[in-house]
């Protein structure tokens, strides 16, 4: 009876502790979902009321210095946080005496440069989208503003309006701006707020099947239907070496290139060998039953930290996608939901060093995420590699592989070491856990070569004594055949 | 004497298309054990193929193995090309029985078969650079078929080749009829299956 009694009350133990275990998933080599550790744990949500702010609707945020900068489109005012969440300042600090008048504001920036006095200040740039100018604010509300860039599609009689809603800025002060219906792609501009170029124009998609038709169509029928447009950019981040991460809305549902890096050229340069394309989740339905969102991802906004890892926000279903520097999937987190550290339309995410806070724009919540101990053993490791610290990045893989012994990350991780260091036969059985066919490949033939030198002797041996052993049978057997037949020759 | 018919008979066939095909039809040196051993073997070859190739050239989830799709991917097509040269070739004066093209199909796979299990064999030891030459030889196994198809229709109907090249176009034709009406009939059972159970629910739901 005792017993009995203990095992049923292991029983409900297992079965309130498996209720408890807030598992997360990742994909396997062959994209199905497989499950994993969650990587990153809610912590704290920020709201207005504890703030002690009044928050219209949450635009943009960034984040600089560990002091987060909140941009509200509605109240059209900049709220500024600390490393601890509290309220530090406002701009305007009184909305009736408002010197700027922003209208609508969508992108925000910060960013410490020298002033004229060749002091270090802060930065504030604003993308005041309702007025069609772009407000580069200084620490002491002083503010300078830039207005319409003197290019073709801004003038004349189709000019488009000069909405900017995304802005960055680069380490030598040159502004990119996301604008509405410009599709000729990231607007550059100098310091001085003059225009210089477009950026990382995205290509036309136009479907097979609709080009096969357009070959029939006369001018007037071509002029009547739809503009193929290209898709626009969503938002970006600049990472310490001017590289620009951009996020673009899928335009032919295959969505390979919704990410790009793009270097100062202008060049998408993003590293894409991961077992799949970065573009947030990798299996998806089309087919809906009211109960799931469908189709691919919507990327909203992207993050990069300082050893190439970049996060991207799914809004669609609410999901935060972490990828390293060779585009290989770490981790995915978060959801939507009504529940504490869900999301019901997240639209913005930040790294402040490794917490990621991921701002709600319909609740007006930021939510901080705080790595596990999985996904600080994830993201040093890929520090480690990242910073050619090989043999260091496989000891803490190996710890990884204590929390998830799915990770084929981690056989890969700890399989390149072992391959660097030359224990070939072990390195082939992690790759071939990792399924890197290509690395296994190398490992082999450095395997094969060790083996064949090993036996080399033995085989030469081997074969010398066959064919000696043949010769000398064929020759014995022509001398008694010529024996028996009686001819000698 | 199995050596003789499983192994020799082939191979001879192999390099004596011709005069191997008249005998494997006229002096009945063409058994139907060997055909239904051989299309055993290159069922078998498909389920190894998906298993044991090696892990380079593999690129096949474990976890999808299904052995009876395997198999059937086999059968079927055999069972269709045969059926559907039978309807074409008795309409053209073809002198072979359908049991005759069945066991000419059969005896076409063997190429496949030696060239498969080498392929298996090597794939195992070779790295990504070589594995293009491996490729190549498994076209080869796929071009014997062809080859051996090709001589044993022109033995077997005792066609000239222009009307084999005709008579296989057709038979291709045939395929894609017999499929559109098994298709054809499969969706009719499906329809009526959901209208059944749409019915049996309605009644379930109101009483």
């Amino acid at each position: 009876m005792k017993k009995f009694s203990l095992i049923v009350g292991i029983f409900i133990v297992m079965l309130f502790t498996s209720f408890n275990v807030k598992a997360g998933y990742y994909y396997s080599y062959w994209g199905t979902p497989i499950d994993s550790v969650d990587p990153y744990t809610h912590v704290k949500t920020i709201t207005p009321p504890e703030i002690d702010v009044e928050i219209g609707e949450l635009t943009d945020m960034y984040v600089h210095n560990d002091n987060i900068y909140l941009l509200d489109g509605k109240l059209n005012k900049i709220v500024i946080l600390d490393e601890n969440y509290k309220f530090v300042k406002q701009f305007p600090e009184n909305l009736e005496m408002d010197p700027v008048k922003m209208n609508g504001p969508k992108g925000i920036f910060v960013r410490d440069e020298l002033d004229k006095s060749g002091e270090l200040r802060t930065y504030i740039y604003v993308a005041d989208t309702g007025n069609g100018r772009v407000l580069r604010i200084k620490d002491n509300w002083l503010y300078k503003e830039f207005k319409t860039p003197d290019e073709l599609i801004f003038q004349g009689e189709e000019a488009v309006d000069y909405k900017p809603e995304k802005i960055v800025v680069n380490n030598t002060g040159k502004m990119y701006i996301i604008a509405t219906g410009v599709y000729e792609g990231i607007l550059e501009l100098d310091p001085d707020g003059t225009f210089s170029r477009f950026v990382g124009t995205n290509k036309v998609a136009i479907n097979i099947i609709d080009r096969f038709w357009m070959m029939f169509m006369s001018k007037e029928q071509r002029d009547k239907i739809n503009l193929y447009l290209p898709t626009t950019f969503l938002n970006f981040h600049v990472d310490e070496d001017g590289f620009l991460y951009t996020v673009t809305q899928t335009s032919d549902g295959s969505g390979n290139d919704m990410i790009k890096r793009i270097n100062t050229k202008g060049v998408d340069v993003l590293s894409r060998t991961g077992y799949f394309f970065p573009k947030g989740e990798v299996s998806y339905t089309w087919w809906d039953n009211g109960d799931v969102p469908t189709g691919p991802s919507l990327l909203l906004d992207i993050t990069a930290n300082d050893y190439g890892l970049y996060s991207v926000v799914d809004v669609n279903r609410g999901r935060i996608f972490t990828y390293d520097f060779d585009g290989n999937l770490l981790y995915i987190f978060g959801g939507n939901g009504k529940q504490v550290g869900k999301f019901s339309n997240a639209t913005t995410i930040q790294y402040v060093h490794d917490n990621l806070l991921v701002m709600d724009s319909t609740n007006n919540t930021i939510s901080v995420f705080e790595p596990t101990k999985f996904g600080e053993l994830v993201n040093e490791a890929t520090r480690l590699y990242y910073e050619g610290d090989y043999e260091e990045s496989a000891e803490v893989w190996e710890k990884t592989l204590k929390y998830n012994t799915n990770y084929y990350l981690a056989y890969r991780g700890i399989a390149r070491t072992q391959y660097i260091k030359g224990d070939y036969k072990a390195s082939m059985e992690n790759f071939k856990l990792a399924n890197d066919k290509t690395n296994y490949s190398l490992a082999y033939k450095e395997y094969r070569n060790e083996q064949l030198k090993k036996y080399f002797p033995i085989i030469v041996v081997l074969m010398f004594s066959s064919v000696g052993y043949l010769l000398y049978k064929s020759i014995k057997d022509n001398i008694r055949e010529a024996k028996e037949t009686g001819r000698d020759d | 004497m199995i050596f003789e018919d499983l192994v020799k008979f082939p191979l001879y066939i192999i390099s004596h298309p011709f005069k191997g095909y008249d005998d494997f039809k006229l002096q009945k040196k063409g058994k139907m054990y060997v055909a239904l051993i051989l299309l055993a073997l290159t069922s078998l070859i498909t389920i190894l193929r998906f298993t044991s190739i090696g892990f380079i050239m593999n690129p096949n989830n474990p976890k999808d193995l299904n052995s009876i799709k395997l198999i059937s991917f086999v059968l079927f097509p055999v069972l269709l090309f045969s059926i559907a040269n039978w309807n074409v070739t008795t309409l053209f004066d073809g002198k072979g029985k359908l049991k005759d093209i069945f066991m000419m199909v059969c005896y076409s796979l063997f190429p496949y078969i030696i060239v498969s299990f080498f392929v298996i064999i090597a794939s195992n030891y070779l790295t990504y650079e070589e594995l293009l030459i491996l490729n190549v030889i498994d076209y080869i196994g796929i071009l014997g078929i062809v080859y051996l198809m090709f001589f044993g229709m022109i033995c077997i109907h005792e066609y000239s080749p222009t009307k084999v090249f005709i008579t296989t176009g057709l038979t291709i034709v045939a395929i894609g009829v017999i499929l559109f009406i098994v298709l054809l009939i499969f969706t009719l059972i499906r329809q009526f299956y959901t209208f059944v159970y749409a019915l049996l629910k309605e009644i379930s739901k109101r009483y």
